[in-house]
């Protein structure tokens, strides 16, 4: 904590002498770019929160700031529409049941190799481990295509699956596991690590077996940072909002029935008075369940900001 | 709303969160198994690649084989005959304004500004925000556009480009702010091409300035976990010597960040020429705002033309291999220092 204490400035001059003067005023100053950096930064959501509340009238003529004074003629409209509108409950169906096997599959199936990867010898460990980090800056718009013909030859689809028993969304998950795999290994490796090798000795004196040490030693350990992971997860791998699109083909079923993005709406120009409220509802979007990092941050701060701290910080000392 | 599903799927939803754990445990505890039922000496040599092989499968399946299928694709037509560079004459041909160069142009602005002005922000929030008592509030609040998704980013920020003629009231908060405290026109920020300071388009300029509102909480929250891993007694000795707070970021901090500054450079180098959401949400490349990920998708979809958009696919693998050759060269450095 000292070196949070050291890197404030404290001010030790004598009252009212020049140095005392110059202090003040820079904290003064410090203190306003702070609050108005912050301020700028909140304008856009306050402006989106303030309209979801709006008529669409309103919201055609007059900016959201004019709301703020008097008269007040706030409505819920926008929002009973939303909830009214008969396919969000698909939607959000649809989003929990792609994002939690696509968040579970990449996990278990990293750990394990990443298992193997830091604590296994085999041959061609260092290059297949360093393939998979090459692999992190493939553009995934490059594999669309194939997967997307695979999957129909295949007979991937989502009804053929069904036809055959096996869940209509397999293919989803899968892909998602794919493509989030070279990140989640690369990060789990350095987690797995970094743990102390008295620890297996031990554990292999007492006769605990493979199967042992990695579900009574690795993963309960590395919990704190592999529930923090889903915010690389969204940040680095999950942004592309084309994905589910690519996979299914425009105007299929999708995990974005009822979510903020049908193209229709976005594209076009003009504004709806719906999508304020939209994004407000519905802004966890279908590949992202435990969406919201910040919430997390502020009520649970130890946990998750000091995992996103320590997962980062090895970064410098390896790399991306 | 309309929550029967949630109730009639139900058992469903029971099955995929029970069963998908179920099946991956049962694989490795199986494969254990096995390995067990193995003479001694092939244990060691067997069992990595049990572990391995789901992972090597996935990547395999979904990144390698496809993006050589992609760029096998590349060099054929639209029946799977060869045409060697055919595809790419049509998608390079025409410079400066023909085939991909508007979007590999604008994915260079995209490179420049959106990695300049998200590190630039980053840093200068990481060190402002240091000096306050109440930094964990207002570095929540940065970081709160992190949660939304990059398309409702777009609409919230459609919002606030929004366009109203001059001389009707303004409903766009840029526009307002233009209008009533600069006394200028209105601008049609997402449709206008006009190059600001003859550097960039407005416009291009505008889909990143969204994408980087959206970004800037990441390379903050990086970038202040460096700086606080910075020893207190480095600046204490520096400001004992008479270095001021100025002298001290440059010749100190800096420095000790630059790590840091590298491995986020990088990955913001890697997210801009991907960039795809926002401008497929905000304008759909239209404007000449058109980048390559944007102009791959609409290959795709609305011309049905695979090999163009393989060959796009191409081009934008070419442009990472420099950013790929410069982290792996990285990575390896830092093994060979372990």
């Amino acid at each position: 904590m000292s070196v949070v204490a050291a890197s404030r400035t404290e001010s030790t001059a004598i009252r009212w002498s020049p140095q005392w003067i110059t202090d003040r005023i820079s904290g003064v100053v410090l203190n306003i770019a702070v609050i108005g950096l912050t301020v700028a930064w909140v304008v856009p959501t306050a402006g989106l929160l303030v309209t979801s509340f709006r008529t669409p009238s309103d919201i055609a003529n007059t900016g959201w700031w004019t709301a703020l004074s008097p008269p007040f003629k706030f409505t819920l409209d926008n929002y009973s529409q939303m909830l009214a509108a008969s396919n969000l409950g698909t939607g959000f169906f649809n989003s929990i049941m792609i994002s939690i096997p696509a968040v579970i599959i990449p996990i278990t199936v990293a750990a394990f190799a990443a298992y193997a990867f830091s604590w296994m010898r085999f041959p061609g460990r260092d290059w297949i481990f360093l393939a998979l980090v090459g692999l992190l800056a493939v553009p995934l718009q490059l594999t669309f295509i194939p997967v997307l013909s695979a999957f129909n030859k295949l007979g991937i689809t989502p009804d053929h699956l069904t036809l055959m028993g096996l869940p209509p969304d397999l293919g989803l998950w899968l892909a998602h596991a794919g493509y989030g795999l070279p990140f989640s290994i690369y990060l789990l490796s350095n987690l797995f690590r970094a743990l102390p090798s008295d620890l297996f000795e031990s554990a292999e004196i007492d006769g605990a077996g493979t199967l042992t040490v990695f579900f009574r030693i690795v993963m309960p350990l590395s919990v704190p940072a592999i529930a923090s992971w889903h915010l690389p997860v969204p940040v680095g791998l999950e942004r592309p909002a084309g994905r589910p699109h690519v996979r299914r083909g425009p105007g299929k079923r999708g995990a974005d029935d009822g979510l903020p993005r049908g193209t229709g709406g976005l594209i076009r120009p003009e504004l709806s008075a719906l999508d304020g409220s939209r994004v407000l509802l519905d802004d966890r979007s279908p590949r992202r369940l435990p969406q919201p990092p910040a919430i997390l941050c502020t009520r649970h701060p130890r946990r998750f900001c000091e995992g996103i701290r320590k997962k980062w910080l090895q970064l410098p000392t390896t790399m991306l | 709303m309309d929550l029967s599903v949630l109730l009639t799927d139900l058992p469903t939803l029971v099955a995929v969160i029970i069963g998908v754990p179920a099946v991956l445990a049962a694989y490795i505890v199986g494969g254990e198994y096995l390995v067990r039922r193995l003479p001694d000496k092939w244990r060691p040599s067997v069992r990595p690649w049990i572990w391995v092989a789901p992972a090597l499968a996935l990547v395999a399946g979904f990144l390698v084989v496809p993006s050589i299928g992609t760029v096998i694709t590349s060099f054929q037509d639209k029946h799977g005959n060869f045409v060697g560079l055919q595809n790419y004459a049509s998608q390079l041909g025409g410079f400066p304004t023909g085939g991909a160069w508007i979007a590999i142009r604008d994915n260079l602005y995209w490179l420049i500004f959106y990695t300049l002005f998200v590190l630039a922000f980053g840093l200068l929030l990481a060190v402002l925000f240091d000096r306050v008592p109440y930094e964990s509030v207002v570095k929540s609040l940065i970081f709160m556009p992190m949660a939304i998704s990059s398309v409702a980013t777009v609409i919230i920020w459609k919002f606030m480009y929004a366009y109203q003629p001059p001389g009707q009231p303004q409903t766009g908060t840029l526009n307002y702010l233009l209008n009533s405290v600069f006394h200028q026109d209105p601008r049609t920020w997402i449709q206008d091409t006009t190059p600001l300071l003859g550097l960039i388009p407005i416009n291009n300029l505008a889909l990143i300035g969204a994408a980087v509102w959206g970004i800037v909480g990441f390379s903050m929250v990086i970038l202040s976990a460096a700086l606080k891993g910075i020893p207190g007694d480095l600046l204490e000795a520096a400001r004992v010597d008479g270095a001021g707070e100025i002298t001290i970021f440059r010749r100190v901090i800096f420095p000790l960040m630059m790590p840091t500054v590298v491995v986020v450079g990088t990955t913001l180098v890697i997210f801009a020429l991907k960039a795809f959401d926002t401008v497929y949400a905000m304008t759909a490349g239209n404007y000449e705002t058109d980048v390559l990920a944007n102009r791959m998708y609409k290959l795709l979809y609305f011309s049905n033309d695979n090999p163009g958009a393989s060959a796009v696919a191409v081009i934008l693998l070419v442009t990472v291999v420099p950013v790929l050759i410069f982290n792996l060269r990285q990575f390896r450095a830092v093994e060979a220092r372990r």
